[in-house]
């Protein structure tokens, strides 16, 4: 904005007057400080402003809730009963859970009935077997021959292996 | 006539051979131990479940390998059998491979019994002796 021929502050320059005379030239600080009317005008704008202030003042409502600058926020909703708390006892409850189930339904060796079961028959036939071995480890068709007892051979059999009044046949 | 009449000696071997392992033969098939109700009334502790598991499993990985080698050794001896002349001092030696090692599977069984005896003590093996009766009544040991 420019000035007028008598060199007086225009209207940026007076503003910058009331706000603090320190952002103004070396120059228009003199000028300011010899001139009537230029200090006149600085003080009518200084109490416009003050005017305005006011008016502003009685426009604005009044402040019903705290501000609270980031950082504070920050801070008040770390408190130990949020997110992280409701976290920690989130898992520190499925731990336990999965803890207990581990004890409570882990499959204990000997337990299994079924399996029990199906071993022992399974012992019991290798037991059998071992036990006609430690009876007889002959070969089971020789014991026709050798006049064995066993119900599952019958005399039909037992003419077929040694046909009477043969023996001498036999070699 | 000379195959038969060896035949007849053998099994007349066979039959006079002692039965060591007769009280083995009555013992309950099976990891016995391992079921709940004689387990019970036993009062086994876990550790002599774990001994009486490491010394079935020993017992019978023997048992296995003893059956094996007697059914090899008995082929054997059915074949020198079926040979033609017959080898008789070969028959014999063969016949007496066999029941060493048929003495040997007899052993066995007993050392697992007397084993068994060790672990659990006299008074439960006496016990463990009328269970296994009365399992047995009730056609298998500790099934229905």
């Amino acid at each position: 904005m420019r000035r007028d021929e008598q060199g007086h502050l225009n209207k940026d320059e007076l503003v910058m007057a009331v706000v603090g005379e320190a952002g103004l030239a070396e120059e228009m600080r003199k000028h300011l400080a010899l001139c009537r009317h230029c200090v006149a005008e600085k003080e009518r704008l200084a109490r416009d402003l003050a005017v305005l202030g006011e008016m502003a003042k009685g426009f604005t409502p009044p402040l019903r809730k705290t501000v609270i600058i980031p950082d504070e926020q920050f801070f008040r909703h770390s408190r130990p009963w949020g997110w992280r708390l409701a976290f920690g006892t989130t898992l520190a409850t499925a731990v336990v859970v999965i803890m207990l189930s581990l004890f409570l339904f882990r499959p204990t060796p000997g337990v299994n009935l079924a399996a029990l079961n199906k071993e022992m028959l399974s012992d019991e036939r290798l037991m059998t077997e071992i036990s006609m071995l430690e009876n007889n480890p002959m070969p089971p068709k020789w014991e026709a021959i050798a006049g064995e007892t066993d119900s599952t051979v019958d005399e039909a059999f037992i003419d077929f292996v040694v046909p009477l009044g043969a023996d001498d046949e036999v070699s | 006539m000379l195959k038969n009449k060896l035949v007849w000696i053998l099994f007349a071997v066979v039959s006079l051979f002692p039965v060591v392992s007769r009280a083995a033969e009555d013992s309950p098939a099976g990891r016995w131990w391992r079921l709940p109700q004689v387990a019970a009334q036993l009062n086994l502790s876990e550790q002599e479940k774990q001994q009486l598991d490491s010394l079935y499993l020993e017992n019978r990985k023997k048992l296995i390998d003893l059956k094996s080698s007697l059914e090899r050794e008995r082929l054997v001896l059915e074949d020198i059998m079926d040979n033609e002349p017959l080898n008789e001092q070969q028959a014999f030696e063969q016949f007496r491979k066999l029941n060493k090692v048929r003495s040997i599977l007899v052993e066995e069984r007993f050392r697992y019994f007397l084993e068994v005896r060790k672990i659990i003590g006299s008074d439960r093996f006496q016990k463990l002796k009328l269970l296994a009766d009365a399992f047995r009544k009730r056609d298998r040991f500790g099934r229905e």
